[in-house]
């Protein structure tokens, strides 16, 4: 018995972790969701073509990634070559409606 | 097995058989023999008979737009050596049936079954044609495998019945249980025969997550196929991806980078370990030792944290592309890979202290779920299920791929084939997968990461092996136009699936859940 | 006790005091596979281990959905999933509550164009809260859990104007 409490508790302590009191910050890298940096693209079209699930659609001076398709693989992010497109590390991203889900990016470049 | 031996083996042929090759070819370790439709069944036979071959997978391909014909290819291991045996014959598209192989070869039962509701291949005296995934509601005559089916046209439902095996007598009760199951696990069909508490007929029925993987590849360029292949079965999708790519650089003849191989054996092996450590922690659980399944599941949560400082994604999604791949592991990568190994392997050492010495576990797992080793030679299974029956296979330095070939690691066997056997295969898995990733830090040459494969032509064949953290796995592609012509995956499960029926009998049924958590089979990769 | 230790005391005092004061006692939650990869259920299982362990919040991942007051979903909806999906729904009680969990439950995902497959657990169930990823982190599922329990708290509100 106490054998069990010495390696369970006394060697590692508390364990279990702090969110959501504390914020939670994945590491670096780590690929959360995918955000556009309008001051960068320049509309090119290029993460839409390389997106598997067809989650980002551009229309007007918009750039709309929809995160219900979206399954996080960062292809986007690697075929944009002006930095538009990113990996951020967000990740609360729980709604109650699919339309919000729809994260519409205005372009200014 | 040289070169030499295995043309020999065409020549040594039986002249019954021999007379029925149409064509072989040989071409590095991999020998391709074509019969006619009538003699495959001989041929396999003899494969496994005579050469003593683990069967590996049948499948069949629909070129009927080519040449009229669908082809079946039937691949076998050899025993000893990286040999692999491909035989191959051609079904008319007029009449599309052939000799069944399950007389004589247990094992192709749920290959046969997978081909005759995906290709309409009939099997001639195969003792169970019951559909193994699209059963309920799935109209007959509709194949979807064919090339002529169209998968984005909804197929109706009709109403269709199953029948189960039943067992009758007096006092035999039948317990059916899932597809839903009270823990969260994925969903299957139980039904359990019992007299009084043991088990003596269980059933398993499969299929619910069956998606249509297979053709969905078809339609998916070679890059998307990665992203695919990650998802076959989440826990291994390293593994997986990893025989996509090998799979479609040996179509292209492409060479990996040096360094890359090194990389892809690291992340096969951190894949296996935080599986493993689960594996383990399951066990502990339904024994009800909760501390010792608390401690695992930290050691596996810490492994996937750390899958994810390295590459980003716990689960090493995104990782694998075709030619090498996309994330390194620098010099501050690698010492936190050693730093958390070493910490994980103290703990570990904790741990496994306390689950052998443990009266009321071992209680629970020695001679529980027993599969004996000739049980598991006739199943045919696969991965540390059948070393912990004395099977001695394992992928990684049978068909050494990656860089397994350049580093040192024992295969650890036991005899047993009970639920303990299972465990301590796993067990030490763990440990020499701890050595592995460590070896392939310290050896790994610097270099790219990726090479470029340009040129993927039509018409050839690619397949690959690889190790996942449940036996071997299997991708196997036919290429077309910038996309596969036919995918064919087999997961481990697929072959180790019928073996739980067999290890589960005599048990009783509150034995159920920890046998099955010493198989931890893949729903999804089996059902696709 | 550390301060760092206080700190989880109270988190975890106040996530119960919200599922106290919604339900009147734990949340009960049953986990649908409805064609998933099994990726998803990785991280379903790594909530109830000690690095996570939702149960301090109160919530429960329970054996029978008639004990259940969410149902966790996840996977595109196979074929041969869409009766015992169903048939689990309905053997919870009301109100009941839908999680999609994961890029599959929520549109289909990658499978979407599968013969054997639907686009997600919509089209055949209310889905009242959505879960992105592929698979969703552990902490991700934590935060649907809480938008969960508002949405619940707001329609016994809703419930009870009627009355
Ligand atoms: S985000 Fe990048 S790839 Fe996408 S449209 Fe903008 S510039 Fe092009
Ligand atoms: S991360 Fe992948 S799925 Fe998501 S938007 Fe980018 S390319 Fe599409
Ligand atoms: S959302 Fe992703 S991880 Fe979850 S079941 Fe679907 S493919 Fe697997």
């Amino acid at each position: 018995m106490f054998k069990f409490f010495d390696l369970g508790v006394r060697k590692h302590g508390v364990v279990t972790t702090r969110y959501p009191s504390e914020a939670f910050v994945p590491p670096e890298g780590s690929l959360g969701m995918p955000d556009v940096d309008g001051e960068r693209c320049n509309m090119c079209g290029r993460c839409s073509d390389a997106c598997p699930t067809g989650a980002i659609s551009l229309a007007g001076r918009k750039v709309t990634v929809d995160l219900g398709l979206c399954i996080f693989c960062g292809e986007c992010a690697r075929s944009c070559a002006d930095g538009g497109m990113f990996m951020s590390r967000e990740f609360e991203l729980a709604t109650r409606s699919r339309g919000e889900l729809e994260v519409e990016h205005d372009v200014k470049g | 097995m040289m070169p030499g031996p295995m043309n020999e083996l065409v020549e040594d042929l039986p002249s019954i058989l021999a007379s029925s090759v149409v064509s072989s070819s040989l071409e590095a370790n991999h020998l391709q023999i074509e019969v006619r439709k009538d003699a495959l069944a001989g041929m396999a036979a003899h494969m496994i008979g005579h050469c003593h071959a683990w069967l590996i997978s049948e499948h069949a391909a629909d070129l009927r737009e080519r040449d009229g014909t669908f082809h079946i290819y039937v691949i076998f291991a050899l025993p000893k050596g990286d040999g692999i045996i491909t035989v191959m014959s051609k079904v008319d598209g007029s009449d599309p049936s052939y000799r069944s192989l399950t007389p004589d070869i247990y094992a192709a039962n749920w290959f046969e079954r997978e081909m005759m509701e995906g290709f309409g291949l009939l099997p001639s005296g195969h003792p169970d044609l019951r559909p193994l995934r699209l059963y309920d509601s799935w109209p007959s005559g509709v194949y979807p495998m064919r090339k002529d089916f169209d998968p984005s046209v909804p197929v109706p439902r009709v109403p269709t019945g199953y029948e189960f095996r039943h067992v009758e007598g007096e006092g035999i009760f039948e317990i059916p249980v899932g597809p839903v199951h009270a823990g969260v696990i994925e969903p299957g069909h139980f039904r359990f025969s019992v007299a009084g508490e043991p088990v003596i007929n269980l059933e398993v029925r499969m299929g619910y997550v069956h998606k249509g993987i297979e053709k969905l590849s078809e339609s998916l360029p070679y890059p998307r196929g990665v992203m695919l292949s990650e998802r076959i079965s989440g826990d291994n999708g390293f593994t997986h991806s990893l025989a996509y790519c090998q799979a479609i650089e040996s179509i292209a003849g492409a060479d990996v980078p040096e360094r890359a191989r090194y990389l892809r054996t690291a992340f096969s092996e951190m894949e296996r370990i935080y599986n493993h450590m689960g594996d383990i922690g399951g066990i502990a659980l339904d024994t009800a030792f909760g501390v010792g399944a608390q401690m695992a599941y930290v050691l596996r949560e810490r492994m996937l944290s750390l899958n994810e400082r390295i590459t980003g994604s716990r689960f090493l999604r995104s990782v694998n592309c075709i030619g090498g791949v996309r994330k390194d592991i620098d010099m501050s990568g690698k010492r936190s890979i050693s730093t958390e190994l070493i910490g994980l392997k103290l703990d570990f050492d904790d741990l496994v202290g306390m689950m052998t010495e443990m009266p009321s576990l071992l209680d629970r797992v020695e001679t529980t779920g027993m599969l004996s080793d000739d049980a598991a030679k006739n199943l045919n299974v696969v991965g540390p299920i059948a070393r912990a029956s004395g099977i001695d296979r394992d992928t990684r330095r049978d068909h050494p791929y990656a860089a397994y070939k350049d580093l040192s690691f024992s295969v650890p066997l036991y005899r047993e084939g009970d639920v303990y056997a299972r465990m301590m295969v796993k067990i030490e898995e763990v440990l020499e997968s701890i050595s592995l990733i460590e070896q392939a830090m310290d050896r790994m040459p610097e270099g790219q990461l990726c090479a470029k494969v340009v040129d993927v032509q039509a018409g050839r064949i690619g397949m690959s092996l690889t190790e996942t953290h449940r036996g071997e796995a299997m991708h196997w592609v036919m290429s077309g136009e910038g996309r596969p012509w036919r995918h064919k995956v087999r997961d481990p499960s697929f072959l180790n699936w019928p073996a739980i029926e067999v290890a589960v009998m005599g048990n009783i049924v509150p034995d159920f859940p920890v046998i099955n958590k010493s198989f931890n089979l893949s729903y999804s990769g089996n059902d696709l | 006790m550390s301060k760092d230790e206080k700190d989880v005391e109270t988190l975890g005092k106040e996530l119960r005091a919200k599922t106290m004061k919604v339900l009147g006692r734990s949340m009960a939650i049953r986990e649908v596979d409805a064609g998933s990869c099994n990726a998803c259920e990785v991280e379903v299982n790594s909530l109830t281990s000690s690095i996570y362990d939702i149960e301090r919040f109160g919530l429960h991942i329970v054996a029978s959905p008639r004990h259940a007051d969410a149902l966790l979903v996840t996977g595109p909806v196979t074929r041969n999933m869409e009766v015992p999906l169903l048939k689990t729904y309905e053997a919870a009680p009301s109100p009941r509550i839908v999680i999609a969990m994961g890029a599959c439950a929520i549109s289909g995902g990658i499978f979407k164009d599968c013969y054997a497959c639907n686009e997600g657990v919509s089209e055949f169930l209310p889905v009242d809260v959505l879960i992105p990823g592929c698979p969703p982190r552990p902490q991700a599922i934590i935060q649907g859990i809480m938008v969960a329990l508002e949405k619940l708290e707001s329609r016994k509100r809703g419930a009870s104007c009627q009355k």
